[in-house]
């Protein structure tokens, strides 16, 4: 599978990179995108199935990047990776199609225990 | 009737556990022992700082250290050298973004709903005017020392505020 990571921080686009490799996901290939503006366009090029994106970015936050991945119709799972977490956020996310929304700090361990059912 | 607003002493503790969770996970040190009290802020540091923004109350943390403890910092979240000082900014900021997400989830347990600004890398002085009280909790994190920055705002702006206690000379 093709999977976009979508962070502003180069930092934690690594880190993400990294945690997927230690959880056993290294098979798959993986983008990287800044914002969601600059995600929407790799969106629109095709080929990604999977979309981890940060919540709190500048330009498009990922609640808007997801708002507009469903309007336009893009057929990809799509959660969240971010310093946000609790019960509320998590409804938000849910409720606007996000399958799941892993808080930062993470562990691979947490990352593999989420992302195996939706990597299938 | 609005709730008192909690001293800044609450909000060191809060941040104390937080900084010792983010070290665990995302710094791989287990046992970081930090202990909130009240000392002079340090003159010339590096280091990130975010803001928590409430309905009643808003607060910023920051991370400091200097320039070599900064390095250090995000050696140990990359896992690797950094690649310049670009890179050095960046993972303060993240990591002054992971504070933050662990500080609001803490919040959120005892029922205080904040939300999350964007962080900026500072450096130099911090200067706390009469509209902010500062607590600082220094800590060791690996080889950096480290000092952990709550700045309380006394008189928080209705909604957006950010950076409004303090300024970075």
């Amino acid at each position: 599978m093709k999977i976009l990571i979508v962070d502003d921080s180069k930092t934690m686009r690594l880190i993400v990179k990294r945690a997927l490799r230690q959880a056993g996901f290294e098979d798959h290939e993986v983008e990287e995108a800044g914002n969601g503006l600059e995600a929407l366009e790799m969106l629109k090029a095709g080929g990604i199935e999977v979309v981890l994106c940060d919540w709190n970015m500048p330009q498009m936050n990922g609640l808007a990047l997801l708002n507009a991945v469903r309007e336009q119709g893009f057929d990809v799972k799509f959660g969240f990776v971010t310093s946000e977490g609790g019960p509320e956020i998590e409804k938000t996310a849910a409720d606007a199609g996000a399958l799941f929304l892993i808080s930062k700090p993470f562990t691979a361990d947490v990352l593999q225990r989420v992302l195996g059912p939706v990597l299938q | 009737m609005s709730p008192p607003p909690h001293p800044v002493d609450w909000w060191a503790g809060i941040a104390a556990a937080s900084i010792t969770e983010l070290a665990q996970v995302s710094l791989g040190l287990a046992g970081v022992e930090p202990s909130p009290h009240t000392v002079e802020l340090p003159r010339q540091r590096d280091g990130s700082i975010i803001s928590l923004v409430g309905d009643q109350e808003s607060l910023e943390i920051g991370l400091f250290s200097d320039t070599e403890g900064c390095r250090s910092l995000a050696s140990r979240m990359l896992g690797m050298e950094p690649e310049g000082e670009e890179m050095v900014v960046d993972a303060m900021c993240e990591l002054a973004n992971v504070l933050a997400g662990l500080t609001k989830r803490k919040l959120a347990a005892a029922d205080a709903k904040f939300e999350i600004g964007l962080p900026l890398y500072v450096r130099g002085s911090i200067a706390v005017g009469d509209a902010a009280e500062a607590v600082s909790i220094p800590v060791r994190l690996g080889n950096a020392g480290v000092e952990v920055v709550v700045l309380r705002n006394l008189n928080p702006a209705p909604s957006g505020g950010s950076h409004a206690a303090a300024s970075a000379r």
